[in-house]
């Protein structure tokens, strides 16, 4: 049971990205933060539809705030994930997103531009496998393995002027994803649970980036977005209010991201380090379904050079999961 | 029933977003201009959003300056551009011009705005009276052959900083009136003019002005943030090399490597309809073309900075092209439309363009 654990660990360990890191100039679609549905009983599909906007409007050079907020990016993300439990051991993601970037710019306290993209946005599959479970589940390791795929508008245009790589709703790249989760419920009160998830993003490349025509011929650049490497811990717990029962939760997220590269030059703005606090709750309706949101905030950021890096981000959805299997007997049963 | 409502108002929520803000709002154009026109002269998807925004980097209106000797974040070897006109006489500095692109700024009756785009490494004196009406320039957040494209605030159209004429818009077509600059080190500049003007870091902005915003971009021959048309590589893309432009739009280009190691030098040649002078330094880190007059045969005046020239009238010319004594004191020198710039960004404007000696 230790060696495929350690073997998971060694990997995530050797892939973390060995330089500092990454942009949040990348507007931020939250498609890795929200990788990795709970594993649910054999054949259950669950079903999890969210909307998540992240402001960015902070101006900071390093990890001084510049005081400058003329410049403000918002991504409105839109985000279905569907997972299928083949059993207590597998299980599969599949995350389809719509994503709405914009961006606006202030002069003299005016908004004096502004400039939007949207359309779909990467898909994502990742599969799941359970390593280990102790205690009944309540202590679970997990791992996985995924890939996003360069399904996402990578070539909108606003007035007609193509924009880069910052403003679009796909990378045009597929990315390569480890993923692994530790959950453990607490013997003294079960309904307490802590968990944490670790995701590399190993990004591939865009070869068709910014492609302008010259005497017919097609000139484009290769753009590759920084790789990410993200750490998250949540605790949550459960509470009985009356008839309602409701989720609260902290989550602890930190992302470093390396400088993304232009036909292998570091792009500069791009990179750095950011640790996250994110309250959230999710309200039970019955077992199957649940609404929830929560809202993230930067405490800790670094970033490379100067950038507009976030400044907080909003998120709410309808989670719902129900079991193939059941829904065969009881058709059996009506039979 | 109360389950449905949470559930129906939290729809509501997800398609918001999508649902209400289709549309560009409201935003006031001076000038009535839009970004809408589709009217460029250039190939329109060649014009590539830069990142920033439309006045993203804002450009500087009504610069704040200080004394030479009071001047502490710039090292010898930073590039600053000088204007001198009359005895006014003022530096931009390239610290700064990274950060905001464009600076107007007024001379008397002379307005001007001092462009540069830092990644072709052209810096250009630019009128700011356009058909009798004086206007200020913003950073358009476009760029075309990766040089930027400043926007006038009286009409909203689009210009091409390197060719020097507006590509969309009410303008199209206008060429702009530039005025002769000088691009060179603070060192040079400090024993040229110590009693300059220089634009001060207090510009209202909070911006790091001692660290450069573009990493090994100067200097890295490979890097380009964007893509250009033609990639003439008969020298490396980041050689700092003085082009000049015909009426023709034709344009040749000098380079530093033409001109002695150590001090001043001149040399003459004839460019389509011009006649040139030019005189350079590679130890002092400037280049500068003027048309030479007729009969007039120019050597170079070493250790006498900012004289620069001599004449066989006998006259001494300043590096500005204006004559500092002799029977022509008082005249200058006839501008050409020249400016400093990585090879890259000539080659890829100027296809093909010739180079001195070659």
């Amino acid at each position: 049971m230790l060696k495929p654990l350690g073997l998971c660990i060694l990997l995530l360990l050797f892939c973390t990205p060995n330089a500092m890191a990454q942009t949040c100039c990348s507007g931020g679609v939250p498609i890795s933060s929200n990788l990795g549905l709970p594993f649910g009983e054999g054949q259950t599909l669950q079903l999890n539809l969210n909307y998540d906007l992240n402001n960015l409007n902070t101006q900071k050079t390093g990890v001084n705030i510049d005081g400058d907020r003329t410049r403000e990016r918002i991504t409105h993300s839109t985000l279905l994930q569907l997972g299928y439990s083949l059993n207590q051991k597998w299980a599969v993601d599949v995350l389809f997103s719509y994503v709405r970037q914009e961006r606006r710019i202030f002069r003299q306290n005016q908004l004096s531009d502004f400039t939007f993209t949207e359309g779909f946005g990467d898909l994502v599959f990742l599969l799941k496998y359970k390593l280990m479970s102790l205690q009944e589940d309540a202590t679970s390791l997990s791992i996985g393995i995924g890939t996003k795929l360069a399904t996402g508008a990578a070539d909108r245009r606003f007035n007609g002027i193509r924009l880069n790589a910052d403003l679009q709703p796909g990378s045009g790249a597929t990315d390569g994803i480890l993923w692994a989760q530790f959950t453990h419920q607490f013997a003294f009160r079960p309904s307490l649970g802590f968990s944490a998830n670790t995701i590399y993003s190993y990004k591939g490349t865009n070869d068709n980036y910014l492609p302008i025509t010259v005497n017919n011929e097609v000139i484009a650049q290769s753009y590759q977005f920084g790789q990410e490497w993200q750490l998250i811990f949540n605790i949550s717990d459960r509470l009985i209010l009356g008839r309602n029962l409701i989720d609260p939760y902290l989550t602890l997220r930190y992302r470093t991201v390396n400088q993304d590269t232009n036909d292998n030059n570091l792009v500069p703005g791009t990179g750095g380090d950011w640790v996250f606090i994110k309250p959230g709750f999710n309200y039970w309706f019955n077992s199957q379904l649940s609404i929830g949101a929560n809202i993230e905030l930067p405490i800790y950021a670094f970033v490379v050079d100067t950038q507009v890096t976030p400044t907080y981000r909003f998120n709410t959805g309808i989670y719902y999961s129900f079991s193939l299997k059941k829904r065969e007997l009881s058709i059996l049963n009506t039979n | 029933m109360k389950k449905l409502s949470i559930l129906s108002l939290l729809l509501v929520t997800l398609l918001l977003p999508y649902s209400c803000t289709d549309e560009q709002p409201d935003i006031t154009r001076p000038g009535g201009g839009t970004s809408n026109n589709n009217d460029w002269l250039i190939p329109q998807n060649n014009v590539l959003d830069g990142g920033p925004g439309k006045d993203g980097i804002p450009a500087l209106d009504a610069p704040k300056f200080t004394e030479v000797n009071q001047v502490d974040f710039l090292d010898d070897d930073d590039l600053v551009i000088g204007f001198k006109v009359g005895n006014d006489v003022r530096a931009y500095p390239h610290p700064i011009l990274d950060w905001h692109e464009i600076i107007n700024d007024d001379f008397g009756d002379l307005r001007v705005a001092i462009t540069y785009c830092p990644l072709t490494g052209t810096g250009i004196g630019w009128d700011r009276d356009l058909d009798g009406n004086t206007t200020t320039f913003g950073v358009s957040g476009l760029l075309y052959n990766t040089n930027l494209i400043p926007y006038d605030r009286a009409t909203d159209s689009n210009w091409s900083q390197m060719l020097l004429e507006s590509v969309q818009g009410k303008m199209a077509g206008t060429a702009i009136v530039t005025h002769q600059v000088l691009e060179t080190t603070w060192g040079t500049w400090k024993a040229l003019y110590p009693q300059s003007q220089v634009v001060s870091t207090d510009t209202g902005w909070s911006r790091n002005y001692d660290r450069y915003p573009y990493g090994d971009y100067r200097t890295n021959n490979n890097s380009l943030f964007f893509p250009v048309g033609v990639n003439d590589t008969r020298l490396p893309a980041k050689e700092r090399v003085l082009g000049v432009i015909s009426s023709t739009k034709a344009a040749k280009a000098y380079r530093f490597d033409s001109f002695p190691e150590t001090g001043i030098g001149v040399l003459t040649d004839e460019f389509r309809e011009y006649d040139l002078v030019i005189v350079g330094s590679q130890e002092a880190n400037f280049l500068q073309a003027y048309v030479q007059p007729d009969g007039l045969i120019f050597e170079a005046v070493q250790n006498k900075l900012p004289t620069v020239m001599q004449d066989n009238e006998g006259n001494t010319w300043n590096i500005f092209g204006e004559a500092v004594s002799g029977p022509r004191m008082g005249q200058k020198l006839e501008e050409t439309r020249s400016f400093i710039g990585y090879w890259v960004a000539w080659g890829a404007f100027y296809e093909g363009l010739a180079i001195f000696g070659q």
